[in-house]
């Protein structure tokens, strides 16, 4: 059989079953629909009133990553009067929680909400309810032709690739929080030996020397202190918020003048959350206090040859605040703390 | 004044209830125009009278919430088919996915050729039902279009929102499988 004639077939079958008259049941049904069926709102309106609270949640999102930059009064610098002069014994302040999950739902609102927008926009213009229904797989899912459900998935998947990518290059690949020039033991070091770390050179991977390892001779809950100078190496500004709880620093303060390096406590200023624009540098004086296991008699502690072993702390977490964002940041240090009696 | 406002509101009322009624009036004669057709397209698409009613039901539900969107009523059958066509095809995918099956001797939906239709036409003219069946929804509503509605493939293209060397695709493509599954049936008897 040739195509013409399966066409002729097929018109011919067609027209033997073609309908004579409408039922009069269904023209009945069908006169009383504009009776009983309200018709839709204008597009304009639909799409006004479904897509507004999405744009409610993305002008919160917007306000809550950047609205705090502009209300809230963070120094950018240490600052400070004498009144708030430091004292290492009870240093206090700058132990910070990284928040709820540590997750940027600050800056993904606006994703999340212009995603919600595009929905709701095309849930108003194809008629369906203005209020998203929970979709039940059975029994009542209504079937889609399967090149549209691909489509959609693969778009969903390249889309939450692409915000992910983004937030991902925006807010942790430049890694802001970086150690800056300034860093040396408190004015309680005992001895600086010149066997710390591997220093490796920012630059490369060299290690051309060992860095310089503080050894601070403390009896038992005794507090030392040393320095360590951030710097913001991000395209954003961020807010140093201070050190996530658990870890071995008990308080943190402010170099008040970070070209003398010395953390004396006339120079030193209780902690306080810190605005870092890009590029610009601040010196914080960590305060820790040593374990049941120092022991200042300790003439003779291993040097620091199974690094990280025996050092008291070679990486430092910060938690700071980027677009709203709370999180975390390791820096390394090329320099050991070592509490004779504790390695 | 107050005996005023209350003259202009019902003024007001009155001229808007004329014109929702002239509306409902407009769209009940630009539906009946065409309803024969419409009801025979649905026909033709889902093979079946009742599901063919429903479908153009809900397709003159849709089409009434949203004549208000409908800017020029004299493309107004175009559009219908539109929706008509989409309903169709989501029924007929639906019934893909959760097919009904006639409890009938036989189990199946059509067996054999009706008792009692001995003649070569009404046995070509139930393999060609067969044989639609056997095709995808959106290969039944180029087919249903071009030789139902008779529309020409840029007429079908436009309703069915595709580029027209699809239409032509789909309709060679489903030409071959009807005629194939005709030959089939021709030899198997």
């Amino acid at each position: 059989m040739t195509e013409d004639r399966a066409a002729a077939t097929l018109r011919a079958a067609l027209e033997r079953r073609r309908p004579v008259a409408v039922p009069r049941e269904l023209a009945e049904r069908l006169d009383r629909i504009p009776i009983e069926v309200r018709p839709l709102l204008p597009l304009p309106v639909r799409a006004t009133i479904a897509g507004l609270p999405w744009v409610v949640v993305a002008a919160a999102g917007i306000a809550l990553a950047v609205g705090p930059q502009f209300l809230a009064d963070v120094p950018s610098g240490p600052g400070g009067t004498a009144a708030q002069i430091w004292d290492p014994a009870n240093p206090g302040g700058g132990i910070a929680d990284v928040g709820p999950f540590g997750l940027p739902w600050v800056p993904l609102l606006p994703f999340v909400a212009a995603y919600g927008l595009y929905r709701a926009v095309a849930r108003a213009r194809s008629g369906q309810s203005l209020v998203p229904r929970p979709r039940l797989r059975w029994p009542s899912w209504r079937p889609e032709p399967r090149r549209r459900m691909t489509r959609r998935e693969s778009l969903g998947f390249v889309g939450s690739l692409a915000i992910l990518t983004l937030v991902n290059s925006l807010v942790t690949a430049p890694h802001p929080v970086s150690e800056g020039a300034v860093f040396g033991p408190g004015p309680d070091v005992s001895e600086i030996r010149s066997d710390g770390p591997p220093y490796i050179d920012p630059a490369g991977l060299q290690a051309p020397g060992r860095g310089p390892n503080y050894v601070y001779r403390v009896r038992p809950g005794g507090t030392y202190t040393y320095v360590v100078s951030l710097r913001n190496d991000g395209p954003l500004p961020i807010t140093i918020l201070g050190m996530p709880a658990g870890g071995s620093a008990s308080g943190l303060g402010l170099l008040r003048d970070p070209t003398d390096g010395s953390a004396k406590p006339a120079n030193v200023v209780a902690f306080h959350p810190v605005e870092l624009s890009p590029g610009a540098e601040v010196a914080l004086v960590v305060a820790a206090v040593a374990g049941p296991c120092a022991d200042p008699t300790l003439a003779d502690e291993p040097p620091v040859v199974r690094w990280p072993t025996g050092v008291e702390t070679v990486t430092f977490a910060f938690v700071y605040d980027i677009l709203g964002w709370r999180t975390v940041d390791h820096i390394w240090a090329p320099f050991a703390v070592t509490v004779p009696g504790c390695y | 004044m107050a005996g005023m406002d209350v003259v202009s509101m019902r003024a007001a009322e009155q001229a808007w209830l004329m014109r929702a009624e002239a509306r409902a009036d407009a769209f009940r004669r630009l539906l009946e125009v065409d309803l024969l057709r419409y009801y025979a397209i649905a026909g033709a698409m889902l093979g079946d009278a009742v599901d063919a009613q429903d479908a153009v039901h809900d397709a003159a539900v849709s089409a009434w919430q949203h004549f208000g969107e409908l800017r020029d009523e004299a493309r107004f059958a175009a559009w219908f088919d539109r929706i008509l066509v989409n309903q169709c095809r989501d029924r007929l995918r639906a019934r893909r996915r959760h097919p009904i099956v006639e409890l009938g001797a036989g189990g199946g939906i059509i067996d054999e050729p009706s008792i009692g239709d001995r003649s070569t036409a009404i046995a070509a003219s139930d393999a060609v039902e067969r044989a639609m069946r056997t095709l995808d929804a959106d290969h039944i509503a180029v087919v249903v279009l071009r030789f139902e509605a008779d529309l020409t493939v840029p007429a079908i293209a436009e309703r069915l929102g595709i580029a027209e060397g699809t239409v032509k695709s789909r309709l060679h493509h489903a030409l071959q499988r009807m005629r194939s599954a005709i030959d089939g049936q021709g030899e198997g008897r």
